[in-house]
């Protein structure tokens, strides 16, 4: 069934047109087969009997004056039909009266003789009443071989298995010529379909034959590509006006505040006091921070997600750039991550604040080195670790980073939270300060 | 046109009496005969005009049936009637029957009595050797202790008789050496 069923189509029609016609000529063949056998049946019998009731009239005399060898001569005239393989005369009392032939009826005369014929398996059997002037004066018995039905049904065998093949082969041809009429559109349909599934343009059209319900299914089809080729191009279309327009939001939200850290830098030049000019430079940098992401976002091909190596990179000399320690090397290195902008604002942050943490109090001789590692977490974790490290003069032993009333750490675990990550802290050679987030949660 | 016996039923009973079965004895000889003498009558063709209302049987010379015509005819009733007559074998001229049977007592007068029977269409049965041969027309005979009959076809064709060729096949053909009218 399954080979059917994945058979192609043309193969189908034409195992149908012919499964269709055979079984249509076997029928036929075998009605008539079954009617000759019938009929070849009935003359069989008619004939036998026709020929008893002569013989059995040649015989009417040796039964009335009782000379069988007459009646035997008369039976002996049998030979010249070699089918008839015996027979028998009997007189009036039912008693064996001349005799012909290789075999005898084994039961002897039946009694009473109904039917008057009987189909052994090889052989027809009839009896007929010998009578004279309408008195009955015996009866005759004759026994034929069926060969000659036999032969007639092998022939007609032979007949029907030639006459089956020769069907088969015109109906064949014709079949192999007509079954394009109903192939030739599906197949051209399903190149058209193969075409359209290649090119993504939809600029395929189907061609058509016709006003069958084929010619209606390529109409159909032909329809709905333009439909699809339509919405395709209002689709793209919109996206496109879409994105320009996310892109002059992102360009606008960046420049905003680009001139918000500006204010804040002018107003730092215009304070004397050290802290305050430190406070509005932190402020300047975390808004910095942001207007790096707006920046970045409109940069991409991709709207919405961050490229994260290049956008660290530019935070972290951003940032550096504005505690103007020269001596510190700040190393991002950062893993071919993007992430969307829900994750990059607060990740941005975080390194921000740590940086700059690392930055203000880690180095008092101006000197060393901070890393600044972003990478996907160990084989069967899921989620980044974010690690800022640094190997300056560590974290007093006074503070405690996950109490601390510091603005910047309160942020760092704030934002962590955000993120679904938590915030560890290792003392050792320096300060550092490590994330493992995982950004899918949040979206889940 | 085919002239035939209407004698079905008795003459289906007189081969019942010919045949031998287990109630009665073996049928004798004139039994035999007396039924052979009927049944001859179904093979043979009497000439159109033939009066045939009653099949008519003269014997000539001593009866030998016995009651063999009685047993048979006593049992069929109703059937075809046969008459019995016994015509006396000096003047036969004037005798009309269908079937003239000559006893062997006759022997002796053979000629004589076949001479008398030109006169009209009957069948003339001889119940001793050489009848056939001598002019008659059929003549009985023993065969292997069956009784078989001689025909003289030339004699029956002489007699406007026409016989069955069934009737021939049966017999042993015999020829009386010519016309001897």
């Amino acid at each position: 069934m399954t080979y059917l069923r994945n058979m192609s189509i043309r193969r189908k029609v034409l195992a149908v047109i012919m499964l269709t016609s055979s079984v249509a000529l076997l029928l036929a063949c075998g009605a008539f087969a079954a009617y000759d056998w019938l009929s070849t049946r009935e003359s069989l019998v008619h004939r036998l009997a026709t020929m008893a009731d002569v013989v059995g009239a040649n015989c009417t005399a040796a039964l009335i004056f009782d000379n069988a060898e007459d009646a035997q001569q008369t039976l002996a005239a049998l030979r010249a039909e070699p089918r008839i393989v015996a027979g028998d005369v009997y007189n009036r009392a039912g008693r064996a009266f001349a005799h012909y032939g290789r075999r005898s009826p084994s039961d002897g005369l039946p009694d009473p003789i109904l039917p008057d014929s009987r189909f052994g398996e090889d052989y027809l059997e009839v009896w007929r009443p010998i009578e004279l002037d309408g008195e009955r004066l015996g009866t005759i018995y004759l026994c034929s071989e069926l060969s000659e039905l036999e032969d007639r049904m092998a022939r007609y065998g032979q007949i029907a298995v030639v006459f089956l093949v020769a069907a088969s082969l015109v109906t064949l041809l014709i079949g192999w010529r007509l079954r394009a009429v109903i192939t030739e559109p599906i197949l051209r349909l399903q190149g058209a379909m193969q075409a359209v599934r290649d090119d993504p343009s939809y600029s395929v059209r189907a061609e058509k034959h016709g006003d069958d319900e084929l010619g209606q299914l390529v109409d159909g089809f032909n329809a709905m590509l333009t439909r699809i080729a339509d919405r395709d191009d209002a689709l793209r279309t919109s996206l496109e006006e879409k994105e320009v327009l996310l892109k002059e939001v992102h360009h606008r939200v960046k420049n905003n505040l680009q001139v918000l850290a500006s204010l804040l830098d002018l107003q730092a030049n215009n304070v004397t006091d050290a802290a305050t000019v430190e406070l509005l430079r932190e402020s300047r940098n975390r808004v910095r921070s942001m207007a790096l992401i707006h920046e970045h976002l409109y940069g991409t091909e991709e709207l919405g997600r961050i490229d994260l190596p290049d956008y660290v990179r530019d935070l972290c000399s951003s940032v550096a750039t504005s505690y103007g320690l020269n001596n510190v090397r700040v190393l991002p290195k950062v893993d071919d991550i993007a992430l969307d902008i829900d994750t990059a604002i607060p990740c941005g942050l975080i390194i921000n604040e740590l940086l700059s943490n690392a930055l203000k109090y880690a180095f008092p001789e101006g000197k060393g080195c901070v890393r600044i590692e972003v990478c996907r977490a160990p084989e069967g974790e899921l989620g980044y670790v974010m690690t800022v490290a640094d190997d300056g003069v560590g974290l007093p032993a006074s503070v405690d980073p996950a109490a601390s009333a510091s603005l910047g750490l309160q942020l760092v675990h704030a934002l962590a939270r955000q993120i679904h990550g938590a915030l560890t802290c290792d003392r050792q050679g320096g300060t550092t300060m490590r994330i493992h987030f995982n950004p899918l949660i949040a979206s889940g | 046109m085919v002239q035939r016996l209407a004698m079905v039923g008795c003459l289906g009973l007189l081969l019942c009496a010919a045949e031998p079965s287990a109630a009665q004895d073996k049928p004798s000889e004139y039994q035999v005969k007396a039924a052979f003498l009927l049944n001859f009558a179904r093979f043979v063709e009497w000439p159109e005009g033939t009066n045939q209302d009653t099949l008519r049987i003269g014997i000539v010379g001593t009866d030998p049936f016995g009651d063999a015509f009685q047993t048979i005819l006593g049992q069929s009733p109703g059937g075809q009637p046969v008459q019995v007559m016994h015509p006396a074998a000096a003047d036969l001229s004037a005798v009309d029957c269908h079937i003239l049977f000559v006893s062997n007592s006759a022997s002796r007068e053979l000629d004589r009595i076949l001479l008398q029977t030109h006169h009209g269409p009957m069948l003339t049965v001889g119940d001793m050797d050489g009848f056939a041969r001598a002019g008659g027309m059929v003549g009985f005979i023993l065969r292997n202790n069956k009784i078989r009959f001689q025909i003289n076809s030339t004699a029956a064709t002489r007699a406007n008789l026409r016989l069955s060729a069934k009737l021939l096949r049966l017999a042993e053909i015999v020829d009386d050496g010519g016309d001897d009218r």
